[in-house]
């Protein structure tokens, strides 16, 4: 395991290329360019504005519109979703070079994490301009943002290896993951906050709290709209999980390999 | 770097895959305990030989014999099924030109893009820049999209980015199948230059030619077996051994699979053809001057009319350099059937050194019914003799009034495999598609010198 860490460091330059690659492709030939990167999260954040703040009114947790409330938990969420989905192409979907070319194979699946990432990042500087708009400000708080974000990409990363290496043996991995990170996103506070599932059956509370994503999307939207600290015991839990899921996933990935060309 | 360790060295390696009829796996299959039909096929069984540091090494043998996974478990995209590859010193591959580049981007960023999928750091590339464009004749192309590029344009940006890896050890999979014959030049010529820096070579090919004249051994591949190990020409002699017996074999098998080189309403047959030295020895590789023999059996069902036998030589590229056939000696008999042989017998073949194929041809006088045509089926091979000539024929000559210097040139016997000549000569023998090699500026004449 930690050689193959150490090939993921060694090749950090072939790391930075390929990132840049995948953001740099990922709107090539589009009229706007890299400002959709800014654009998307904009629109979004318009769309659930329209949606919850004229049509539906739902009570935000908070002395702040709904509609930024949703904004901040979706944001991290679609950290997640993007990665795995994405993730789980990043050996299938480059065959042409894990079949031709040598390199260490554990830098593909990272270069989807660390891309969606950057993504992140910039819808982040979004939110900052949002949150001084509709004037929940900023606050010293926010200096804590990267201990979500470094959470949440060991996290991630581990599902990634995971579903990269599942996904060359069984292609039904790409299919389903859709629907799961769907499901998933119910059992996670971001279209909803925390405190409403006090009053909802037990086994749903016990599935929101045993969700590792509970407590990482909970950091972000209490240092970001509440300015306040979060559970600390469900970050912790979220930690512990994060660095099991990357360990097992790591290793798993990198057990299998080389069947890999085999197989796709 | 210690030198007594080999560059590269195999031990018993086997390299097994698994044959699906189906494409993918699914997760329906591994529950329902779903066990499509598999085969497993040893694409290298037990194979183990040594490259040592600088040695140029040609690996030959038919299509699926294995030579391509030789090369992706010493690059290390495949891992043996069991035994060991130990690698010493970095690789490139000239296998697979521009697997990293990506279609929308310019090729300056393809060019940064696939440097660092092969191991280069944004400095080095940077560094290495202007020669890379140079090298691959972009020009301006450089900053547009790759999509845009010609398939030539394309593989010649790729192929100028893997030469500049700095590899030590070079694994060449016919590369020599994209760009113009300018181009192709160039390559041979890096190529040789990567021999004169004592890098380690693996060339695999189909051209034998080529083969002998890049490199200063070989090894021989078959299902997956190594052959033989050993100089080039040997191994090179018991490849076309081989060739030649298997084709023999169909021959007298004479089952009813399709043979695209083989015709004729076969009231008469060839049943086979044989190429023999003049001690009546099977014999596939000549040198200019030799004799060749060559021996037809034939089997008539039905008695034919005014039959006509033919023999046809053709070089590796297709081109007719002779052929003749048994009605340039008279009247044809007026029937013939049951079974017999009949031998051809060349005094000296004047053919100069390449890859050769010969066709056999039996029909009537008036060429209205041809009974069995073997079109190419069989190939032999020409060997460089002492004296320096290129082309297709050796013709007898003399330069009258020319002194030659006390010593001669033959001695010196320079003319073998390395420096410039071998790369004109494998550009004369390979690349070159027109049926005439010499160009302006030929090689020189030894001895003129």
């Amino acid at each position: 395991m930690f050689s193959d860490l150490k090939q993921l460091v060694e090749y950090r330059e072939l790391l930075r290329t390929l990132v840049s690659k995948d953001i740099r492709s990922r709107y090539k030939g589009s009229v706007l360019g890299f400002a959709w990167n800014f654009a998307i999260p904009l629109l979004q954040l318009l769309v659930f504005w329209v949606l919850f703040g004229l049509i539906v009114k739902m009570a935000p947790p908070g002395d702040y519109p709904f509609a930024l409330f949703l904004f901040t938990g979706l944001l991290p969420w679609n950290f997640l979703a993007n990665s795995l989905m994405g993730g789980a192409m990043a050996i299938v979907g480059n065959a042409n070079l894990v079949k031709k070319i040598y390199f260490p194979l554990q830098i593909l699946p990272f270069t989807k994490v660390v891309s969606e990432f950057i993504s992140l990042l910039l819808g982040m500087i979004v939110l900052g301009v949002i949150v001084v708009v509709f004037g929940v400000g900023l606050s010293w708080y926010l200096l804590l943002l990267p201990v979500p974000f470094l959470v949440q990409i060991v996290f991630i990363s581990g599902l990634t290896y995971l579903f990269a290496c599942a996904n060359v043996f069984f292609r039904d991995v790409q299919h389903i993951i859709g629907i799961v990170v769907m499901a998933w996103m119910y059992v996670t506070p971001v279209l909803y906050p925390i405190n409403i599932i006090e009053t909802k059956p037990a086994w749903a509370q016990l599935a929101v709290h045993l969700n590792p994503m509970t407590g990482i999307i909970n950091f972000y939207q209490k240092l970001v709209l509440d300015h306040a600290l979060p559970n600390m015991a469900w970050f912790a839990y979220s930690a512990a999980t994060a660095a099991v899921l990357f360990v097992v996933g790591f290793v798993v990935f990198n057990r299998y390999k080389y069947g890999f060309e085999e197989e796709i | 770097m210690a030198s007594e360790s080999p560059a590269i060295s195999l031990r018993n390696v086997t390299k097994q895959y698994r044959v699906r009829h189906e494409k993918g796996r699914t997760l329906k299959e591994l529950f329902l305990r779903q066990r499509i039909y598999t085969e497993t096929i040893n694409a290298m069984d037990q194979v183990s030989f040594d490259v040592r540091r600088g040695t140029t090494l040609g690996i030959i043998g038919s299509n699926g014999s294995g030579k391509s996974t030789t090369l992706k478990l010493i690059a290390g995209t495949s891992r043996p099924t069991s035994g060991t590859v130990e690698v010493n010193g970095r690789v490139s591959a000239l296998l697979e030109l521009g697997a990293g580049f990506h279609p929308d981007f310019t090729g300056r960023e393809n060019v940064y893009l696939d440097g660092a999928i092969m191991g280069l750091s944004k400095q080095v590339i940077d560094e290495r820049f202007d020669e890379i464009v140079a090298f691959s004749e972009i020009g301006n192309f450089i900053d547009a999209p790759a999509k845009t590029y010609s398939s030539g344009m394309y593989m010649r940006l790729a192929f100028a980015v893997a030469v500049n890896v700095d590899p030590d050890i070079v694994l060449i999979d016919e590369v020599f199948a994209v760009g113009d014959v300018s181009f192709q030049r160039k390559c041979l010529e890096r190529i040789d230059k990567f021999k004169s820096e004592g890098k380690t070579i693996l060339f695999v090919s189909h051209s034998t030619d080529a083969v002998r004249n890049l490199c200063d051994e070989a090894i021989w591949i078959e299902k997956g077996k190594l052959q033989v190990h050993g100089s080039t020409d040997k191994v090179i002699d018991h490849y076309l051994w081989a060739v030649n017996e298997r084709e023999e074999q169909r021959l007298s098998d004479d089952g009813d699979e399709v043979d695209m080189n083989r015709w004729g309403t076969r009231r008469g047959e060839i049943v086979q053809v044989g190429i023999f030295g003049p001690d009546r020895q099977k014999k596939y590789t000549y040198k200019t001057g030799e004799p060749m023999w060559v021996k037809l059996s034939y089997k008539i069902k039905e008695k034919v009319e005014r039959p006509v036998f033919g023999i046809g030589i053709h070089r590796g590229d297709g081109i007719l350099c002779f052929a003749t056939n048994t009605s340039d000696k008279g009247e044809p008999p007026r029937y013939l059937s049951g079974e017999g042989e009949l031998w051809f017998e060349i005094d000296a073949l004047n053919l100069l050194p390449g890859d050769y194929q010969l066709s056999a041809s039996f029909h009537n006088l008036k060429k209205t019914e041809t009974y069995d045509y073997h079109d190419r089926k069989y190939r032999f091979k020409v060997l460089s003799g002492p004296d320096v000539e290129i082309g297709m024929f050796h013709f007898d000559h003399r330069w009258p009034d020319w002194k030659v210097a006390p010593g001669g040139a033959d001695e010196s016997g320079g003319f073998g495999k390395t420096g410039e000549l071998a790369v004109s000569k494998v550009l004369e023998d390979v690349v070159e598609p027109g049926p005439s090699g010499l160009e302006e500026g030929a090689p020189p004449n030894p001895k003129e010198k």
